[in-house]
C-alpha cells in the first residue's frame, strides 16, 4: 500500500504546531536518492562568453568520432567524449545599419552582445553592445513543457562573478527571460555557490531542520493571506506585480509543503554546504577562482536535477566579453586574448578548455548518476554556447557542445553543422526531450544532431 | 534648454530644442511623472532591516536578488525589478538567514517591545514587538486583526518549541519577506500620510522612517509642507542621511563597483566619501564644488599611492585640486588597455557628469583593438581624434581624457606614460572647445558649465524617481535644475524636494 505523505497544513494542525521533540514519522523519512515515480526529463544551457579554440579538431571537414585524445581545446573533454558532440560550421548571420537583416535570428553587426538573443530566443538582436535577451528564450520554453512538479521551474546560474570593468555597462549577466502576461522578465542568476545550496538544499541544513521548515512555510502561509489588505489599494498594473509576488510565494510555500510532507530534502543532496572562494577584481582582468566556483555550481546542477529540485537550468559560465583573467598565467583577460589569438595560442586553447572542462564536469556527473536502468544524463540535454567563432567578434563557424540524451542526440561526434544556425541546436534538445515544437522565436527546424 | 534635449548624436553636439522653462513647476502635484511599483534595493533592505532590528544584515546582502540596471546609473529602476522564482526563494533565504540571527539576539524584546517574555506564548510581550516592529517595516500601524492572525500561528509554536525566540525568529521571517515591506505601496492620487512619509525616508536615508516621522504621520499632518521640512531638516542631520548619500554618489559617479584594489579600496572610497560630508553636510557648501575642490582626506597608504606629501594618520590635506576628478574612485572607472583610457575617461565624464549621449559606434570600428601602434606615445595612438567620422566624438571625448592623463587608473601621479619614459605627459585638454591643463581647470571649467547642474539634478531625478526621465519629465527637471542653481545646496533642494507637492501625489502607470 502506498504510502501518503502528510501535508504540511495537516501535519501542523495535527501536532497542534508542536514540532520539536516529536518522534519522525514515517512519512516524514527522506526519499530515497533519486528515486521518482516517474523519471523526468531535463534542460540545461550553458554559455561561454568568448570564442572557441583554433585547433585541429575545429578545422572543417574533419567529422566523425571524437578522438580518443583531445587537443588543447577540448582535452577537458576526453573523460567523457562518448557523452558529448561538438558541432562545428554554425553561422549567424549578420546585418547592420546599411545591410538590412534578411534572414531569420540575425546579428546586429558582429559586436559583442548578439548571441544571446539570436542563439538562446532565435530573435534578431536590435543593438550592439548591450547583453540582449530580447524574448523568451529556450530554457523558459523548456519549462513550460517539463518543469511542473519541481521545487523550482528553473534555475540560473553565472560563475564569472563580476563584469570586472568599471567602465562598462554593456553586462547585465543574465541569459535568460520568460514572457508573463505579455512583458518580458529578464530572470536573475545566482553567482554564489553558497547562496545556490542553500536556495536548493538549505532545508536540510537549516538549523533547527524540519521544524524550521515548518516555520518558514507558516509564515509563507500568512503572507499569502495578506493578499486582500496588500491590493485593494493598488492601481492595475501595481496589484498584477505583487499578486505576481504573492503567486511566487504560495509556489513557494507549496515546495515547501512537499518538502515537509516528504520528509525534506535531506535525503538528497550534497552533504555540505560549500564556502564561496573570495572575490577579487583588479582593473583590468578579474579573478575570484571562478575554477572553484563553477566546479561547485557544475555539482550543485547535478544534484539538483537528479534530485528534481528543478527540471531546467541556464548557467552562465563567463560573461560575453569575457574580461576575465585567462587561466594560464592570469596577466592577460580572456577577452583581450580573443584579439590576439594568433599571439596566444596558449591561452585562447586554455581558455576555451576551460570552459570545456566546467561543461564535462556536470556531464560526467549526471552520467554518473544512476536513474532508472540507466543514468541522469540519458534525460537530460545540455549544451554549451560560445558567445563568438575561432576569431573575435566571428559570427561564422560557430561552434557549440551538446551531450545527453543518447537515444535522440548524437554523442561522441564531430558534427559539421552545415552552416546551420546555432539556435536551432535548442530546437533539437527541446525536440529530444519530447517538447513539442519546432520552432525558436524566428527560427524554424532543428540542428541537425539527432539520431 | 533641458537636459533629455541634449542628445549628442556623434556629429551633432550642439544644444538643440527650445526653453521650456516653467519655474513653479515643482508646484504641481504631478511633477514627479508617472511611476510604477517600487520594490527595495538590496541596499534599502539591508539599512531597513538593520534601523529597525539593530542587527546587522550587511553580511548577509549576498543572499539577496541582484539589482538590476535599468539603464541609467543607478539601482533602483523599477521597471528593471522583475519577479520569479528565484527572487521570491533568495528573499526566502535571506530572510531564514537573518532571523535565525534575531532569534538569537537576546535583548531584542527588551530593546524593541520594552517587554520581557514571562512565558514563550506571552501574547502581551508579542504584541508589543510585533506592533513596534511592525510599524517601521510596512511603515504604517498594523491593524488588530493582523496582529491577532500572527499571534495565531506563531505563539503556539513559539510555546511548542519552549522559547520566545521563536516568536521572534518568525516575526523576523513574516516583516522581512512580506511585500508590505518589499514593495512601496501607494495608492495613485493622493498620499496618505504613511505613504508621505515612506517617500521622505527614502529619499533621505534609503531607509524605512524611524519613530519620530512615523509619529507625524500618525498625527496627520504631514500634508503641511512646513511640517516636513522641519522633518527633511531633522533627517538630513541623521548619520542614515549621509550613508544614503554616499550610495547615490558611488552610483551616479559610477564607483559602486569599481574594481579598486584590495588595499586600498576602503582608503579610495573613504576620501570620496569624506568630500561628500564636507560639502553637503559639514559646510554645506556648493554642491558641485565636488569637481573642484581643493583639499582631499587621505589616509598614509593613499596619499603615497597619488605622490603627494607623506601624512602619518589619516586628514585633511590640500590636494591637486579637481575635486572627485583626482580620486582614485571615480578615475577608475577609465582603464582600459591595461592603462588609462583618455576615451573611456572622456566617455564617463560626458555621460555622468554632462548627461550628454554619444551616437552610436559605426559597424566597422572594432573598440576591443587598441588604437594605434604600441610604440608611439599616447596622443599619436588616439588618432580618432584627427580622423573624420570619428574625430566628431573623439575629438570631444578624448580632450577631456587626455586633460586627466597624469592621474594613473587609481589617481597615482605621473609625469610620462607607463612603459613609455619617452612621453612626456603635459594633462592639456579641452572640454567642448575650452582649452584646460588637469583636473583643477577641467573642475572649473565644469562647474561654470550650466549643463553640469541640469545634469546632476537629473541624476538625483532618477534616482528619486527610480526611472529614467522622459520627455513629459522636462518640465520639472528645468525647474529642479532653477531650484538648485538658486542656492547650490544639495541639502537645500532635497528640503525642496519635500516640501513640493509632487512628494504627496502619485501619479500611476
Amino acid at each position: 500500500m502506498p504510502k501518503k505523505p502528510l501535508s504540511r497544513r495537516t501535519f501542523l494542525r495535527g501536532a497542534g504546531g508542536a514540532l520539536v521533540g516529536l518522534p519522525l514519522l514515517e512519512a516524514m523519512l527522506p526519499k530515497l536518492l533519486f528515486a521518482h515515480a516517474t523519471i523526468a526529463k531535463r534542460f540545461v544551457v550553458s554559455f561561454c562568453g568568448t570564442v572557441v579554440g583554433n585547433d585541429t579538431l575545429s578545422s572543417p571537414g574533419v567529422y566523425g568520432a571524437l578522438p580518443t585524445t583531445m587537443p588543447p581545446s577540448w582535452k577537458g573533454l576526453e573523460p567523457v567524449r562518448a557523452h558529448v558532440s561538438l558541432i562545428s560550421n554554425m553561422n549567424i548571420p549578420v546585418y547592420s545599419a546599411t545591410i538590412p537583416a534578411t534572414e531569420p535570428a540575425s546579428a546586429y553587426n558582429m559586436q559583442h552582445g548578439t548571441t544571446p538573443a539570436t542563439t538562446l530566443a532565435g530573435v534578431t538582436s536590435i543593438e550592439t553592445m548591450p547583453i540582449m535577451v530580447k524574448a523568451q528564450t529556450a530554457d523558459q520554453y523548456a519549462v513550460a513543457a517539463l518543469g511542473a512538479g519541481s521545487k523550482l521551474a528553473s534555475l540560473q546560474l553565472r560563475t564569472q562573478v563580476l563584469p570586472y570593468t568599471g567602465s562598462n555597462n554593456n553586462h547585465n549577466g543574465v541569459m535568460s527571460a520568460k514572457m508573463v502576461n505579455g512583458q518580458l522578465l529578464q530572470l536573475p542568476p545566482i553567482v554564489s555557490p553558497a547562496q545556490l545550496f542553500t536556495t536548493l538544499f538549505g532545508v536540510a541544513t537549516t538549523p533547527g531542520g524540519a521544524p524550521a521548515l515548518a516555520r518558514q512555510a507558516s509564515v509563507l502561509d500568512l503572507i499569502a493571506t495578506d493578499a486582500q489588505r496588500l491590493t485593494s489599494n493598488l492601481g492595475a498594473s501595481d496589484k498584477v506585480r505583487v499578486e505576481q509576488h504573492l503567486e511566487e510565494i504560495r509556489s513557494l510555500e507549496r515546495n515547501l509543503q512537499a518538502a515537509i510532507s516528504g520528509g525534506g530534502v535531506s535525503g538528497c543532496g550534497p552533504a555540505t554546504a560549500p564556502v564561496d572562494p573570495t572575490i577579487g577584481a583588479n582593473a583590468f582582468s578579474g579573478w575570484s577562482n571562478e575554477t572553484l566556483r563553477g566546479q561547485m555550481m557544475a555539482d550543485m546542477i547535478a544534484y539538483a536535477l537528479a534530485c528534481d529540485l528543478t527540471r531546467v537550468a541556464s548557467w552562465m559560465m563567463t560573461f560575453e566579453q569575457v574580461q576575465m583573467a585567462n587561466v594560464v598565467d592570469g596577466l592577460t583577460q580572456m577577452h583581450d586574448d580573443s584579439h590576439n589569438a594568433q599571439l596566444r595560442p596558449t591561452n585562447i586553447a586554455a581558455n576555451c578548455n576551460w570552459h570545456a572542462t566546467l561543461f564535462a564536469r556536470l556531464v560526467g556527473k549526471l552520467a554518473s548518476m544512476p536513474e532508472g536502468t540507466g543514468t541522469v544524463l540519458d534525460n537530460t540535454f545540455l549544451s554549451l554556447i560560445f558567445a563568438e567563432a575561432k576569431t573575435a567578434h566571428g559570427r561564422s563557424g560557430m561552434r557549440h557542445l551538446v551531450a545527453g540524451v543518447p537515444s535522440r542526440i548524437k554523442n561522441g561526434l564531430h558534427i559539421d553543422g552545415a552552416g546551420t544556425h546555432p539556435g536551432r541546436i535548442q530546437i533539437a534538445g527541446l525536440q529530444a526531450l519530447g517538447v513539442n515544437t519546432n520552432t525558436l522565436g524566428e527560427l524554424t527546424g532543428p540542428a541537425p544532431i539527432t539520431v | 534648454m533641458s537636459v533629455i534635449n541634449r542628445i549628442t548624436l556623434c556629429a551633432l553636439i550642439a544644444s538643440c530644442g527650445t526653453d521650456h522653462r516653467l519655474p513653479n513647476d515643482l508646484n504641481d502635484p504631478g511633477a514627479f511623472g508617472v511611476t510604477g511599483l517600487r520594490r527595495l534595493t538590496r541596499f534599502e533592505l539591508v539599512s531597513s532591516v538593520g534601523d529597525v532590528f539593530g542587527v546587522d544584515a550587511a553580511p548577509l546582502q549576498a543572499m539577496l536578488p541582484e539589482d538590476l540596471a535599468g539603464g541609467n546609473p543607478f539601482d533602483n529602476n523599477y521597471r528593471a525589478q522583475t519577479v520569479s522564482p528565484l527572487v521570491v526563494t533568495d528573499y526566502a533565504t535571506f530572510a531564514q538567514a537573518y532571523a535565525a540571527q534575531l532569534a538569537a539576539t537576546a535583548d531584542l524584546p527588551q530593546r524593541l517591545g520594552g517587554c520581557t517574555p514571562a512565558a514563550a506564548d506571552d501574547r502581551a510581550c508579542f504584541d508589543a514587538l510585533a506592533s513596534k516592529i511592525g510599524r517601521r517595516m510596512f511603515r504604517r500601524p498594523l491593524a488588530a486583526s493582523e496582529l491577532a492572525a500572527y499571534a495565531e500561528v506563531i505563539l503556539p509554536q513559539a510555546k511548542a518549541a519552549g522559547s520566545f525566540a521563536t516568536a521572534v525568529e518568525m516575526l523576523g521571517l513574516l516583516f522581512v519577506q512580506h511585500p508590505a515591506f518589499l514593495y512601496r505601496l501607494e495608492q495613485d492620487g493622493a498620499l496618505d500620510d504613511f505613504q508621505i512619509a515612506t517617500r521622505m525616508s527614502f529619499l533621505l536615508w534609503g531607509s524605512v522612517p524611524d519613530d519620530a516621522l512615523l509619529d507625524v504621520a500618525e498625527a496627520g499632518t504631514l500634508d503641511d509642507a512646513q511640517v516636513r521640512a522641519t522633518q527633511a531638516k531633522r533627517m538630513l542631520d541623521d548619520p542614515r542621511a549621509q550613508r544614503n548619500l554616499h550610495r547615490f554618489h558611488a552610483l551616479w559617479l559610477g564607483f559602486s563597483d569599481a574594481p579598486l584594489p584590495s588595499a586600498l579600496a576602503t582608503d579610495l572610497v573613504d576620501e570620496t566619501n569624506h568630500l561628500i560630508d564636507r560639502i553637503v553636510f559639514e559646510q554645506d557648501a556648493e554642491w558641485l564644488a565636488l569637481f573642484h575642490w581643493n583639499e582631499t582626506y587621505l589616509t598614509p597608504a593613499l596619499a603615497t599611492q597619488y605622490g603627494l606629501p607623506p601624512v602619518t594618520s589619516p586628514g585633511w590635506v590640500a590636494s591637486r585640486g579637481g575635486g572627485v576628478l583626482t580620486h582614485g574612485s571615480f578615475l577608475s572607472l577609465g582603464a582600459k588597455f591595461g592603462d588609462t583610457s583618455p576615451t573611456v575617461r572622456g566617455a564617463e565624464i560626458f555621460k555622468r557628469i554632462t548627461c550628454w549621449r554619444l551616437g552610436t559606434i559605426p559597424p566597422s570600428v572594432d573598440t576591443d583593438m587598441p588604437p594605434g601602434a604600441p610604440t608611439d606615445c599616447k596622443p599619436q595612438r588616439y588618432v580618432m581624434r584627427e580622423i573624420d567620422g570619428c574625430k566628431q566624438c573623439h575629438g570631444i571625448i578624448d580632450n577631456i581624457g587626455f586633460g586627466l592623463e597624469n592621474f594613473g587608473v587609481f589617481g597615482q601621479w605621473r609625469t610620462t606614460e607607463p612603459d613609455h619614459p619617452q612621453c612626456v605627459i603635459d594633462g592639456a585638454g579641452s572640454l567642448n572647445g575650452l582649452a584646460f591643463s588637469g583636473a583643477e581647470e577641467l573642475g572649473a571649467l565644469l562647474a561654470d558649465d550650466p549643463s553640469v547642474s541640469a545634469c546632476a539634478t537629473t541624476q538625483l531625478f532618477r534616482w528619486m524617481t527610480g526611472r529614467d526621465e522622459d520627455y513629459e519629465d522636462q518640465h520639472t527637471l528645468d525647474a529642479l535644475d532653477q531650484q538648485y542653481r538658486a542656492n547650490r545646496s544639495l541639502r537645500g533642494l532635497l528640503v525642496d524636494l519635500v516640501t513640493s507637492p509632487a512628494i504627496a501625489y502619485r501619479k500611476g502607470e
